[in-house]
């Protein structure tokens, strides 16, 4: 087993102090080379189990395994670069103020892999990523290409499972299949577990083994 | 009737290649109209430079009439009495336009004050039935919300609302959908039918919604138009490889990923036609010249497979 959460809660207030119960009740389990799906509509608390697996923030209650072994928060040392996560949007990922180049060099730094222009310009054309892209500002990116350089930056951590949470919802279908079709290549290499966490049920069934249904904060499998 | 006539928009930063060449389209009335194709292809820059709402550093050149009035032509002071009173823009981003300071009755009412000389209190109380036009339903109480109490998809539909408060009969839209879950997308897709007597050019990565809202689809790669048909037509028959290639790439047909990615900006400029980087047909030919748009039948297509 890759990953498990048994039982994890999430509550936490809102603007207005109102404690709003994110997620009430959640399990579930990922084993590697496995992709598996989180359905459910805006609000239903998908992503904020998304975040509580990556250690964005602890669950309340319940508890996450990763390689059967308990994590506790904050994550340190080889679960925290092995468990990664791809945002709805890329820019997020992005410094706005530094160029595509500046932002993808950090990962290799991480990594203490040598890195140049060069080799990062090998690097991200099987992403379809170029030199002209390195010089340019998150901004002067199409959504898909940002998307493209978020993914190629994670990879460079190699992670052993990706929380991919609505990662092509804000993309045209062709950068959307071009997104899954490299995680699908990813997976094949490396056996890298990934939980998808989507809105749409026909994309979801189309990328996924298993499925997780999520409504109201409660988590069942179909 | 909007007739849009040879638009180019270029930036004076973007090189050789325009964000928006020769394009030209036809919008009847109350025709609906979806422009479809990927990021960077121009369609929003296109729907922007309508209305004259570019930056400083892009050049337009063509014509867009609206009533025989060419918008380009237009003082700007003469512009600003028909944005929002015979044309519309709807921005992008889930209602983002929308100001966070005001109230939602405020700004679904402001064209009224704006255009018909509405005072402030007849304006709000008019937003109550034009969002009741478009189901947001509990009216009375959201025109008193600020925009970030209500979600994504009735932020949409307010916005949707506010561009036809002082009666636009054409309507342009930037990416409606986008973000929203499928409830709420099928909810923004009632209120876009809700439009029977409006003109709508719509930019959509949405192809489902492009099918259920659209009755001419228009696809958009490398700042040119690629096909131009009827709905069904388009659906049932793609004629271009690149609009065969998005509808197999929807999650349904298997998320086929039957072209690669596109080629560096620089090459465009160097080639014929500007897919055939991608295009598994490509002859000799397809390299040499722009293919230009020909016409099957009121079914339009720029592609040399075609040609003869």
């Amino acid at each position: 087993m890759l990953i498990e959460a048994k039982h994890i809660q999430k509550t936490y207030k809102n603007s207005r102090g109102i404690r709003v119960e994110a997620v009430k009740d959640a399990s579930l389990r990922l084993e590697e080379g496995q992709t598996v799906g989180l359905l459910g509509s805006s609000g239903s608390g998908k992503s904020t189990i998304g975040q509580m697996l990556v250690g964005q923030f602890p669950p309340d209650r319940g508890e996450i395994l990763y390689r059967g072994q308990p994590l506790k928060y904050p994550y340190r040392g080889a679960e925290r670069r092995e468990i990664q996560i791809l945002y709805q949007h890329p820019e997020v990922s992005f410094n706005p103020r530094l160029t595509l180049y500046s932002s993808m060099i950090e990962p290799y730094r991480l990594m203490k892999r040598r890195v140049d222009r060069e080799v990062l310009i090998e690097d991200i054309r099987q992403f379809g990523l170029y030199a002209e892209h390195l010089d340019r500002f998150p901004g002067e990116l199409s959504g898909g290409e940002l998307q493209r350089a978020a993914l190629a930056r994670i990879l460079v951590m190699e992670p052993r499972m990706i929380v991919l949470d609505e990662p092509t919802s804000m993309l045209d279908v062709i950068s959307q299949a071009q997104v899954i079709q490299i995680l699908r290549r990813v997976q094949e290499t490396h056996h890298t577990g990934y939980l998808f966490i989507t809105h749409n049920e026909t994309l979801c069934k189309a990328f996924s083994q298993r499925v997780y249904t999520i409504s109201e904060g409660v988590v069942s499998e179909r | 009737m909007l007739e849009i006539k040879d638009v180019n928009v270029h930036f004076s930063s973007a090189g050789a290649v325009g964000a928006v060449e020769d394009f030209s389209l036809t919008l009847e009335p109350r025709s609906k109209t979806v422009l479809i194709g990927e990021s960077g292809s121009g369609k929003s820059v296109l729907l922007l430079s309508l209305l004259r709402l570019l930056p400083a550093t892009a050049q337009i050149t063509g014509s867009v009439l609206l009533g025989g009035v060419d918008l380009f032509r237009l003082k700007e002071s003469e512009l600003e009495k028909i944005r929002g009173d015979r044309i519309s823009y709807i921005p992008q981003g889930g209602g983002n336009g929308l100001n966070p300071l005001l109230k939602i009755g405020l700004q679904v009412g402001e064209p009224l004050m704006e255009h018909r000389g509405y005072p402030k209190k007849k304006a709000v109380e008019a937003s109550i039935q034009l969002l009741r036009r478009f189901r947001l339903g509990r009216e009375e109480t959201w025109i008193k919300a600020y925009p970030h109490m209500l979600s994504g998809g009735m932020r949409q539909r307010a916005m949707i609302a506010m561009g036809v408060a002082a009666g636009s009969r054409v309507i342009l839209a930037d990416e409606p959908t986008k973000g929203l879950d499928s409830d709420r997308i099928q909810r923004v897709v009632e209120c876009f039918r809700e439009l029977r007597e409006e003109t709508l050019l719509c930019v959509t990565h949405d192809i489902h919604f492009a099918q259920a809202v659209g009755q001419q689809i228009v696809v958009m790669y490398a700042a040119q138009q690629l096909e131009i048909a009827p709905n069904g037509e388009f659906f049932a028959n793609p004629l271009h490889p690149y609009s065969q290639a998005i509808l197999r790439a929807m999650p349904e047909n298997g998320l086929e990923c039957s072209v690669g990615f596109a080629p560096p900006h620089d090459v465009y400029a160097s080639r014929g036609c500007r897919f055939s980087d991608r295009c598994p047909y490509k002859t000799p030919r397809c390299e040499e010249a722009v293919p230009p748009m020909l016409d099957r039948n009121g079914h339009k297509v720029r592609c040399w497979k075609y040609a003869d």
